[in-house]
């Protein structure tokens, strides 16, 4: 029987959680996670053994793999870190290491398939638990080799080197990710003032895409975790979510850009009526939008409830 | 002896992030960070000033405070979230994104006493190995608010205290990655039971 401390600290966990875990699972049947299979959950971030091992040998390589990029699929504790944990006598510790592994490969093996109604999307994920498990062996089986003070001392600069040297440089996502910019020029775009409230606007560039600053309505949010109205409407049937944030990219009508109240959009497209060019090139303004702008509810409303 | 390793860890985390704090402070302004995590942190700041959750978005997200990535109840993000939201754009990014690096340094202290049975420099080097391991160093602050309660969630189980266990398993899931955080519930049953 566990003893009453371990209950505790899980009763405390979980009294301390509650204020995300209520509203996180009453969200959860209305988005697109509700009913995911274990082809979806594996849709993208399925990593083979190889490259996996790749990852735990070194912090250098700068690749996308199966629809995840690199950070996802890098595991490296340095060189000593490495070498020191193949002698970890740990057999628990070895336990972790092969099941993060085997589950991280995902479609490449059947054991995230066995697991899949225990497991989140993107197996790729698991590779956390394969890098904890290293960090314990690597630390076990330093403590097993017994050295003196003096070489441990320089083995211990030599990892924060090797650690500071390697590992800094993952981020940011180089070449992956945009160029740094300051948020007072990332923000500022003089076009801004021509949208206006309650109206949604269509291609919001990088990185006004969520519109909290500019206070400006979008499409909505077309992630991972994207509202299952949301994904009907915009035709959406990606598991991982579109992302999309131009309305003409997706499969969508003009009466449903008019009814979602698109009145603005951002493209290089050559757009014809209802919409008509602005003051702002490759601004468009929809001449025929509704007056009244559907709400959430509104969506979940007409497009399902759960 | 905690002194002198909270000494070095920071030392070391001024050298790890050395870009950040020598070179440009908005040397992690990109991709989700500036796209998504601050705008939203903005938005939540505003709205906690109004004396309310943002539950209803407008903007972007429908039902905003069900979206664990957003960190929407993890007290320190609230908090510079609360005073992002009354700065101008620059110097908010800047709090922004030091308050995200600085978890960096609360993990590493949390590892070092996790490890500090090994004796002084073995913890320093299980402190450094588990703080700045590959798959650690993220550019997301609520995935690196999660990953820096993991080493008090183990530690406390190390010393049997349902205090810091608890508190650090309930602010990892508040810190909101939850594909890692809700694997930890277990994964601290199992290390207790098999240390």
């Amino acid at each position: 029987m566990a003893p009453m401390w371990i209950l505790l600290a899980y009763a405390i966990g979980f009294i301390v959680a509650l204020p995300q875990i209520i509203p996180t699972l009453s969200y959860w049947p209305k988005s697109i996670r509700r009913g995911q299979t274990s082809q979806d959950k594996q849709s993208i971030g399925s990593i083979n053994v190889l490259r996996i091992l790749k990852g735990v040998v070194t912090s250098r390589i700068r690749d996308r793999v199966d629809g995840v990029f690199y950070p996802e699929a890098c595991a490296y504790v340095g060189i000593i870190g490495l070498m020191s944990a193949t002698l970890s006598t740990s057999w628990h510790q070895w336990m972790l290491l092969t099941v993060a592994l085997l589950l991280a490969t995902g479609r490449h093996t059947r054991a995230f398939h066995w697991c899949s109604p225990f497991m989140l999307r993107i197996p790729a994920r698991m590779i956390y638990f394969v890098n904890l498990a290293l960090v314990f062996m690597a630390v076990g089986g330093l403590d097993w080799i017994g050295l003196a003070q003096a070489p441990l001392i320089l083995v211990v600069l030599l990892q924060m080197f090797d650690l500071a040297m390697n590992n800094s440089k993952l981020i940011p996502m180089e070449p992956y990710t945009q160029r740094w910019q300051r948020p007072s020029e990332a923000f500022s775009r003089p076009y801004l003032s021509l949208f206006k409230e309650p109206w949604r606007v269509s291609g919001l560039p990088y990185p006004m895409r969520t519109g909290h600053v500019t206070h400006t309505r979008t499409l909505g949010y077309t992630g991972g975790a994207q509202m299952a109205a949301i994904a009907l409407f915009r035709r959406d049937s990606d598991p991982n979510g579109s992302g999309l944030h131009d309305w003409f990219q997706s499969d969508n009508t003009q009466e449903d850009a008019n009814w979602y109240g698109i009145k603005w959009a951002i493209t290089h497209r050559p757009l014809k009526y209802p919409w008509k060019p602005t003051q702002f090139s490759h601004v468009f303004e929809n001449d025929r939008v509704s007056t009244i702008v559907p709400t959430w509810l509104d969506l979940e409303n007409v497009y399902g409830r759960p | 002896m905690e002194k002198e390793a909270t000494l070095i860890l920071s030392l070391f985390h001024i050298l790890f992030f050395r870009r950040f704090y020598f070179v440009n402070p908005y040397v992690y302004a990109t991709g989700e960070p500036l796209e998504l995590e601050f705008p939203a942190g903005r938005y939540l700041g505003e709205c906690l000033r109004k004396g309310k959750l943002p539950h209803d978005d407008p903007y972007h997200f429908p039902y905003y405070s069900a979206q664990p990535i957003l960190s929407t109840f993890y007290p320190p993000h609230m908090l510079v979230s609360v005073i992002q939201s009354v700065l101008p754009l620059n110097p908010a990014w800047i709090l922004h994104s030091w308050v995200s690096i600085l978890h960096y340094l609360w993990a590493s202290i949390g590892a070092y006493l996790l490890f500090s049975h090994f004796g002084f420099w073995l913890a320093l080097f299980g402190a450094v190995t588990f703080t700045y391991m590959g798959y650690a160093v993220k550019q997301n602050a609520p995935i690196i608010y999660t990953f820096s309660w993991i080493p008090w969630v183990f530690y406390g189980a190390d010393i049997h205290s349902a205090l810091i266990t608890g508190l650090s398993l309930g602010m990892m899931t508040l810190a909101g990655y939850w594909p890692i955080a809700i694997y930890i519930w277990p994964l601290c049953g199992f290390y207790w039971l098999t240390r």
